[in-house]
């Protein structure tokens, strides 16, 4: 235990952040609680039980980073000075004994700032007359945590390493946003060299843009409440926690005393912070590789911030041009990450289907439930037209439909076409494999496979309902820029015009994207039928007509 | 016991200590001198375990000192950059350092707070700088340490409390058989306090001698005779320096005092004058023996 733990220097770590947790637990419970009155005073929130909204969390999620910045900061500030650093370091005390009762001081200023916030928020929803989730409260109290020592573990590992305060938060913000924001260009160059690797499918999904991980190197503000409910999700934060404290206390026991007052120590710190600082810059720089001026400004910005970077940190011009060289190792790391995304992504989807392999194709939308279980990773793009979600994970075998769609598979990988549509398609083959793909469809392509699932299902798909049981419709009717109200005439006129349409004339319908459509509800579900003269002359006679009366 | 074997320390393209080679016995009040930059700053953390050396070896009773809380237990460092909690009084670093120092005696500490009749519960921000160094110099004895380590402390204290902290340290050396090693810019500081002596330059001991024998080791003659001589007269002393003035010599020797003024009287001198040298002296004679200008080192 004395290894690892002493009471006087833990109270006196305590005392130190007395001044600064104090007002951190203020200032932040005291934000929480405006937003949660505001949010209680919301309309949409009138049949609501919930304890925390997705507007809540970002504040909160926000205020968490510079929160537990400025505890490690403040706590680790000996490190700033020789003469403080020195006294430290000369007690009889294990380095570890220093580091895990200054952590353990940090820890309770966190976890009591975090628990006030929370606990405030309650009172907050009960005295507004809304039933708090008690029940949701250990999950929203344990990610909350999970994020705050997930960042404060990423800056304990910088304030390790550096010897001054305004270094210290420089190298916090890199290494808190560069991370996330390298890997998730090189995860979008994945995707732009490879139009057919589904990214949720690969490791890579950790670091998409899409993703919702609260991780320090992975901020993203989507799908909050995904996050709550996930326990692999927080857990995997604390397990980060815990890997950086251990590194960060692996690297205490070999700071150097001396340090303090400097700025780094290490050149191979300097090179790794450097080099975060600039490789964004390199990266974008071959994306436009295409584009020449561009990419020349990018060179030279990037030559540029490296300069510049170590100007600021070493203060001294010679020393920074005599830096230059690195450069090169920085922009060799860049090549090698360009060059490695197309290898990579092929890696993920080697062996495109043939047709002869397959036995059906099916197109794979995940569902809200599956969404909201997730990691928030889906890219909602993938499904551009509303109503595409009754022929969701509807098998299709017929030949045309699976020729159809291994030539736009084909399509998507070597011409790199974007098409108007792209779906997530799953095929599945004769030895039992099942391979997913996301494929660009022209609006030809997309119909003839969704008119194919109309043949194959002995079900109509879109069962156009009764005129009673639609809650509401318009028509878009482009050339006058109108919505018009869906009368009865008016529908009863499409149906009849759409029941007598082939399947591939339906298709088009549901498919299309063309300016002038009809929406109807029924219920809770929306269905939407891209409209033209040649397929409903009839029903567009009707909307002349109501054309002219407005006149 | 301290020692330090092939110690080196750089700081990025400085080297502060090359190669030392030292060892401090127990029981003994050791004075290291040296200019500024010479590493004795440095020696000290290094032995109160705050460095860990670039190479080499410093062991405390047979132990490495870095983070080796056993060892660091018995060492007490006062170094010249103070450092004190923020906001603390005397009272909050007592507590501090008795939790931190299995040993140390609040007995101890609360009377030499009242022989240096400083404020225990006033902040310590509000002290003078000699105060401070006296505070700091208060709680490294309340340590009760066998090892005390002083980083130019004496060259901030007033005379008479420069008196007391030395009355202190000689009984615990006494009583306890501490070590001490001090620090200084001035060798009359070290001269009236120290046992033994060393001279740090350019990271590396290049002297050291215990200071009785320094100081009776060499000596100054002034002789003179009626005829014409030269030096070789004096064959079989060992002079380091000499010059002469018609019938008048001067010369610094090495050696036995009594055995040189018995030899010189046997040649009947019509002048003979023996001469204590006062340690600067001595070491500037030594020095330049060794090849050093004393000047070049301590200016």
């Amino acid at each position: 235990m004395e290894n690892f733990f002493s009471k006087s220097l833990y109270t006196q770590g305590l005392k130190k952040l007395k001044t600064v947790g104090i007002g951190c637990a203020v200032t932040f419970a005291v934000i929480n609680a405006l937003l949660a009155f505001a949010q209680s005073r919301e309309k949409y929130m009138e049949n609501g039980d919930r304890l925390i909204t997705g507007g809540m969390i970002l504040p909160l999620g926000v205020l968490i980073i510079p929160v537990t910045f400025l505890l490690v900061s403040f706590a680790f500030s000996y490190l700033n000075k020789r003469c403080d650093s020195d006294f430290y370091h000369s007690l009889p005390q294990k380095r570890s004994c220093i580091y895990f009762s200054t952590l353990a001081s940090i820890s309770t200023w966190i976890v009591g700032t975090l628990v006030a916030s929370v606990l405030l928020n309650v009172i907050i929803w009960i005295c507004c007359g809304y039933n708090v989730q008690f029940l949701a409260l250990p999950a929203i109290l344990a990610g909350f945590l999970a994020s705050a020592f997930a960042v404060a573990s990423i800056c304990t590992v910088c304030r390790v390493i550096t010897g001054t305060p305004d270094y210290f938060f420089l190298y916090s913000i890199g290494a808190l946003l560069a991370p996330r924001f390298i890997m998730c260009i090189f995860t979008e160059h994945l995707r732009v060299t490879n139009r057919t690797i589904i990214i949720e499918q690969t490791p890579f999904k950790l670091s998409s843009f899409e993703c919702s991980l609260w991780f320090p190197f992975f901020t993203s503000f989507e799908n909050e409440m995904t996050f709550f409910n996930n326990v692999w999700l927080i857990s995997g934060l604390f397990i980060q926690a815990i890997l950086f404290f251990a590194l960060g206390l692996w690297l205490y026991q070999r700071r150097k005393s001396e340090l303090a007052g400097q700025v780094t120590g290490s050149k191979k710190m300097l090179f790794v912070f450097r080099s975060l600082a600039i490789l964004p810059i390199l990266y974008l720089d071959f994306i436009t590789l295409e584009e020449f001026e561009l990419a020349a400004i990018l060179f030279f910005l990037s030559l540029l911030a490296h300069f510049l970077f170590d100007l600021i940190i070493l203060k001294n011009a010679k020393k920074a041009a005599k830096n230059i060289p690195w450069f090169f190792l920085t922009f060799a790391i860049a090549v090698v990450l360009f060059f490695s995304a197309p290898i990579i992504s092929n890696v993920f989807v080697a062996n495109n289907p043939k047709a002869e392999e397959i036995v059906s194709v099916q197109i794979d939308i995940p569902s809200y439930e599956e969404e909201k279980n997730s990691i928030g990773i889906f890219d909602h793009s993938d499904y551009s037209s509303s109503g595409l979600d009754a022929y969701n994970k509807l098998p299709v075998k017929s030949q045309e439909a699976i020729s159809v769609v291994t030539q736009a598979l084909n399509d998507t990988v070597n011409v790199k076409k974007s098409g108007e549509y792209r779906f997530r398609i799953v095929f599945k083959l004769k030895n039992g494999e099942e391979i997913s793909r996301r494929v660009y469809f022209s609006e030809d392509e997309l119909s003839t496979l969704i008119a194919a699932m109309k043949e194959e299902t002995d079900e109509q798909i879109i069962n156009l309902p009764d005129w009673k049981n639609i809650t509401d419709g318009i028509i878009y009717f482009y050339p006058k820029a109108m919505d018009i109200d869906v009368t009865e005439d008016i529908y009863e006129s499409f149906k009849k015009e759409y029941n007598a349409l082939s399947s591939y004339e339906q298709a088009k319908t549901e498919v299309t994207t063309k300016p002038d459509y009809l929406r109807i509800d029924v219920g809770e579900k929306s269905f939407r039928f891209g409209i033209s003269r040649e397929s409903f002359p009839e029903t567009f006679k009707l909307l002349d007509e109501i054309v002219e009366k407005k006149k | 016991m301290i020692i330090a074997k092939d110690v080196t320390m750089v700081f990025d393209d400085f080297t502060a200590l090359n190669n030392l080679n030292c060892t401090i016995s127990k029981g003994c009040i050791y004075g290291l001198v040296g200019s500024n930059g010479a590493g004795k700053s440095t020696f000290l953390r290094l032995i109160s375990g705050i460095y860990r050396p670039k190479s080499g070896e410093i062991t405390i009773d047979g132990e490495k000192v870095f983070d080796n809380p056993k060892i660091k237990s018995k060492v007490a460092f006062v170094p010249d950059e103070l450092y004190f909690l923020p906001g603390s009084n005397m009272n909050a670093m007592a507590n501090l350092y008795a939790a931190a120092y299995k040993d140390f005696n609040s007995e101890r500490f609360y009377k030499l707070m009242s022989t240096f009749d400083l404020p225990s519960d006033k902040s310590i921000n509000t002290f003078s700088k000699g105060m401070k160094r006296q505070a700091s110099t208060i709680l490294a004895l309340s340590t009760m340490p066998d090892y005390l380590f002083f980083d130019e402390t004496f060259d901030g204290l007033d005379p008479v409390m420069r008196n007391l902290v030395k009355q202190v340290i000689y009984s615990d050396v006494a009583e306890r058989n501490t070590t001490v090693i001090i620090t200084s810019h001035s060798l009359r500081e070290l001269e009236d306090t120290c046992d033994q002596l060393a001279l740090l330059h350019k990271g590396g001991i290049v002297f050291e001698s215990d200071i009785q024998n320094l100081k009776t080791s060499l000596f100054k003659i002034q002789i003179g005779f009626s005829e014409q001589f030269t030096k070789e007269k004096f064959e079989g002393i060992d002079i380091l320096e000499y010059s002469q003035q018609s019938s008048v010599a001067t010369f610094i020797v090495r050696g036995n005092k009594e055995e040189v003024n018995k030899k010189l009287k046997s040649m009947n001198p019509l002048l003979l004058d023996i001469l204590n040298l006062n340690l600067e002296e001595v070491f500037v004679y030594e020095m330049e023996a060794l090849g050093y200008a004393f000047k070049d080192i301590l200016m």
